[in-house]
């Protein structure tokens, strides 16, 4: 590859005229053609301005890089990078300079020292660098999906909507999961279950679980063993096995027999129109009380006995989390109808006696009164588990759970389901317990993330990965340890680590790990970590 | 045949999103905002960062706008707002007006396009409309978007009488929500979250004030939400489960007072504040009723637009989709969901076409 200095351009612009007052420009670009590089000062004093000035520089000039220093240039970088797209300049072989550095020094000679030293280093470690390559990457565009209940459900008709295959695992001989055996959400499932299994472009699996994944988003391998054992080449997973719910007895009281009961017991009772007792007490958020869930369900199965049966029905809890959509209505609704509720702080006493249960807490409103209630059943809302499976299917998607052993999403600023490693998402109850519009709206976004990306057979990927120098490398696999992605793997045949630059999402950590030094970044170039440590002294100073 | 374009109306995080992730599957998409600029309303919020980052998401909002404004296939109009519209799903046409031009008039144009998002957001609810907390005639009483807003805009926090750091700050939960009263009969889902993080904010700022939040039900948003409530308590944060129905001001002093009843001796104390802060909730766009005419599109009792049941992103108009908060409050992180799926929606409808 050619390297020619006179090939590198260097850009400064100004803003609000804050450089010019103390620093002489023109001496730090005149210093730097003398270096051989040819350097451009824009006049502006506004940054859209610098802007045009900027296009019209590289219009006018042939230029293979450039440098581009100014002010708070960082924030800027990608409308910079965008008009170098324009012209046909890679965008990755730029570097910025942040003059606001320089500032910082009192005297004009000095405060101009030191922009000159800034830019000089940029650009002689942008002549170093060599051209970011891309290379031509095949996508497989079968999606496999992890879990047949609701969400699982949604996001592969959803992928077929977007064109793509999609192969469904099911632990259990059934589709539907924990919705099937709610009332009033069985009418929705059922039609979701025979969009599926009519949907030609998906193929439903059920009695069998995943035991393995290899490979990297795009050209991921899976084995599922069941009733036969099966290896699919699939280009994205979506895991969305949902939860497990176990009553708190730990709360309750060894003797509470058949006298209390969880929601879902109750759920059952009701779809099956067997009887409920004349007086029920609901008792809910002495677990999981971060949820919502648990109250929508309550106030739900508390208006339905009610109507049903005409018990007298009474609700207890910490907060009456009426946040999801038509929350505020129904809790109106079941008070109209004569539930009634009483909020606590301190955990409510229960004792079970002669097939009484009896409730006792202290009235908020009135802090010298003791409520007691005598009920026939008690109805308590149920601890919500990640499933049992969880542990064994992290460990072989190699992906993190959370402290409570649910999956654990990694960017929220991107979309909640974003797993750790490229390709893998966490859809629905196995990520966070929601209820049903909020659970198919992530299965919805989720599908089209996954479309957007896997709906070309081929992509061109800009090679900005780490980099490893088999020469170096002494195969002592604190890499493949330590990269949060899974993006290192070994090379058995040239016996070096090899970075899959599709996994890899240039983090860095890899590069500092390595005892031998034999990672590189191409993106992190040195003058950038410096860039980044002066806007940090910057901010504190 | 226009079906690879759509019309996205309003550009907030959700109206962005579904933008994005529309141009991401290979279509062309028209942003139709009414401001004049991107963003709605989390790019008016401010950070809630303390020594950590709370996850407010309201930076992402300007990362998005940042993105939409840049990108090829994104066309976006400001200062616009729709007229009328015809059409049958795959082949609509939407006829618009916009702002500016040299003489400054409206000029008027006609897109043709496959799908229409409607995504026009919320409005912060009027609190004036709540007279017995006296906004607008104290000045120490301002809403929590002019909290926001000004923290943005100073970095600092101060009482609107004298510029100092307040002393005594509190804030009123559920202000024109959950209120039937006022045909706010819903809650907003999103002023308990944001009122704990900026409470957290004034403690860490002015570390000496002391923090009261009226409150009926904390609603719990996300992960992390018991940790949150947990670090307000330690930090000496009171929460009071009880909301005052009037603030009583004085003639010549940045205090008022509040009566509430104390929740351990069952007494009704009198307290003086110098900030209160109304967490107002979300409460529909005013110009819902016209946009529902205009594309015969239903809305629900609370005048959001209604979202079908086995899908919330679809209006009872086929072609016409819903994205955040105009369909039901949302914070920032369903509504950008919410956008993504929308997108899944129109790929869907025109497939089936
Ligand atoms: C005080 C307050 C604080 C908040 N703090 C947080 C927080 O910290 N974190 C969080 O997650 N959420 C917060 N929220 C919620 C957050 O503001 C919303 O989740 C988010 O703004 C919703 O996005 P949206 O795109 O649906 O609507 P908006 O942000 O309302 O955007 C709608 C856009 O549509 C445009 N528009 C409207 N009508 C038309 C029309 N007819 N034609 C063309 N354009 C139109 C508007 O100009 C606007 O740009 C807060 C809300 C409030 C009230
Ligand atoms: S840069 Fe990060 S993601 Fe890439 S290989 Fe190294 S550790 Fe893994
Ligand atoms: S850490 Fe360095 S030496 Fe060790 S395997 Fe990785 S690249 Fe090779
Ligand atoms: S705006 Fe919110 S999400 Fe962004 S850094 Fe600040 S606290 Fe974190
Ligand atoms: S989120 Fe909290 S403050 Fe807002 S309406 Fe709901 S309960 Fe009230």
């Amino acid at each position: 590859m050619k390297r020619e200095v006179s090939k590198i351009g260097i850009f400064i612009y100004d803003c609000e005229s804050k450089l010019k007052n103390v620093l002489s420009i023109s001496e730090v670009c005149s210093k730097l053609e003398g270096l051989g590089f040819v350097c451009f000062e824009s006049p502006a004093s506004h940054f859209n301005e610098a802007m045009s000035d900027f296009e019209k520089y590289l219009k006018d000039n042939e230029m293979l890089k450039v440098v581009i220093a100014g002010c708070d240039s960082r924030s800027k970088e990608q409308i910079f990078k965008n008009s170098l797209k324009k012209v046909g300049l890679s965008p990755y072989w730029v570097n910025f300079v942040n003059l606001n550095e320089a500032i910082g020094y009192k005297e004009k000679k000095k405060a101009t020292e030191k922009a000159i030293n800034l830019v000089t280093q940029a650009a002689k470690w942008i002549e170093m660098q060599e051209i970011i390559g891309t290379q031509k990457v095949l996508l497989n565009q079968k999606v496999l999906v992890l879990g047949g209940g609701i969400a699982g459900i949604e996001t592969a008709l959803t992928l077929t909507e977007g064109g793509l295959d999609v192969i469904l695992i099911e632990e259990t001989s059934h589709l539907g999961g924990g919705a099937v055996a709610v009332e009033n959400l069985k009418g929705l499932v059922k039609s979701k279950i025979e969009a599926l299994v009519n949907e030609k472009k998906v193929r439903v699996i059920n009695s069998s679980h995943l035991v393995d994944l290899d490979g990297h988003v795009g050209r991921f391998t899976a084995r599922v063993e069941g009733e036969q054992k099966l290896i699919f080449e699939v280009g994205a997973v979506v895991v969305a096995t949902g939860n497990e719910l176990i009553l708190p007895i730990q709360e309750l009281d060894e003797s509470s027999g058949s006298l209390a009961i969880g929601q879902k017991d109750l759920e059952n009772r009701l779809s099956l129109s067997k009887d409920v007792p004349q007086r029920v007490c609901f008792l809910i958020d002495l677990v999981d009380e971060d949820l919502k869930i648990s109250t929508q369900v309550l106030l739900k199965q508390a208006l339905a006995v009610k109507e049903k049966f005409g018990s007298d029905v009474i609700c207890l809890c910490r907060d009456l989390k009426v946040s999801f959509d038509g929350g505020e209505k129904l809790y109106e609704k079941a008070q109209e109808a004569g539930v009634l509720f009483f909020k606590y702080t301190k955990k409510p006493k229960i004792a079970f006696s002669d097939e009484i249960v009896k409730t006792s807490l202290i009235n908020e409103d009135y802090p010298h009164e003791k409520l007691v209630f005598e009920s026939d059943l008690l109805v308590v809302n149920e601890k919500i588990m990640p499933g049992r499976g969880s542990n064994a299917l992290a460990e072989s998607l190699s992906v993190d759970l959370d402290s409570k052993g649910f999956f654990q999403s990694d960017n929220v600023k991107l979309l909640p389901t974003f797993s750790s490693r490229r390709g893998i998402f966490f859809v629905g109850g196995c990520r966070l317990p929601q209820n049903i519009n909020e659970t198919l709206s992530e299965a919805r976004a989720t599908a089209a993330e996954i479309f957007s990306f896997l709906s070309k057979e081929e992509i061109e990927l800009d090679l900005t990965s780490a980099k490893i120098d088999s020469d170096k490398c002494i195969l002592c696999l604190t890499c493949i340890r330590t990269c949060p992605h899974r993006a290192i793997v070994v090379d058995q045949e040239e016996e070096t680590a090899k970075v899959i630059p599709l996994a890899c999402q240039s983090c860095g950590i890899c590069v500092s790990e390595c005892p031998v030094v034999a990672i590189e970044l191409p993106l992190y170039t040195n003058a950038q970590i410096i860039g980044q440590l002066n806007d940090v002294v910057g901010e504190a100073g | 045949m226009n079906s690879k374009e759509v019309a996205i109306i309003g550009g907030g995080v959700a109206g962005i999103s579904a933008a994005v992730a529309l141009t991401d599957i290979g279509f062309m998409v028209h942003i139709i905002e009414r401001d004049v600029q991107l963003g709605g309303h989390a790019t008016s919020f401010a950070c809630k960062a303390t020594d950590k980052c709370s996850k407010c998401l309201v930076c992402v909002a300007d990362e998005l706008v940042l993105k939409a404004s840049q990108h090829p296939k994104i066309r976006v109009l400001t200062g616009s707002e729709v007229m009328s519209f015809s059409g049958k799903p795959g082949d609509f046409e939407l006829r618009i007006s916009q702002a500016g031009g040299e003489e400054s008039l409206f000029k008027e144009s006609v897109l043709k396009i496959g799908a229409i998002v409607i995504a026009t957001g919320f409005m912060p609810f009027n609190a004036e409309e709540k007279k017995e907390y006296g906004y607008g005639k104290y000045k120490n009483v301002i809403t929590a978007s002019d909290f926001e807003r000004a923290i943005r805009a100073n970095g600092a926090i101060s009482r609107p009488t004298d510029g100092s750091a307040p002393e005594k700050i509190t804030f009123f939960q559920c202000v024109g929500s959950r209120d039937e009263s006022i045909g706010k009969g819903y809650c907003s889902k999103v002023c308990c979250s944001y009122a704990l993080k900026l409470s957290k904010l004034v403690k860490s700022e002015i570390p000496e004030s002391d923090i009261t939040i009226f409150y009926m039900d904390v609603q719990p948003t996300g992960k992390d939400f018991l940790k949150l409530r947990e670090s307000c308590e330690e930090m000496g944060i009171k929460f009071v489960r009880n909301l005052p129905s009037k603030i009583y001001g004085y003639a010549d002093s940045d205090f008022m007072r509040v009566n509430n009843l104390n929740n351990n001796t069952g007494e009704v104390v009198q307290d003086e504040f110098d900030l209160i802060v109304l967490s107002v909730g979300m409460s529909p766009q005013n110009d819902v009723k016209f946009l529902a005419n205009t594309f015969k599109v239903d809305l629900d009792e609370h005048n959001f637009f209604k979202g079908l049941k086995q899908s919330t992103n679809l209006s009872n108009t086929p072609g016409i989709f819903l994205a955040g908060a105009c369909q039901g409050p949302k914070d920032i992180e369903e509504s950008m969901a919410h956008g993504r799926a929308a997108a899944a929606e129109v790929v869907k409808m025109l497939r089936e076409q």
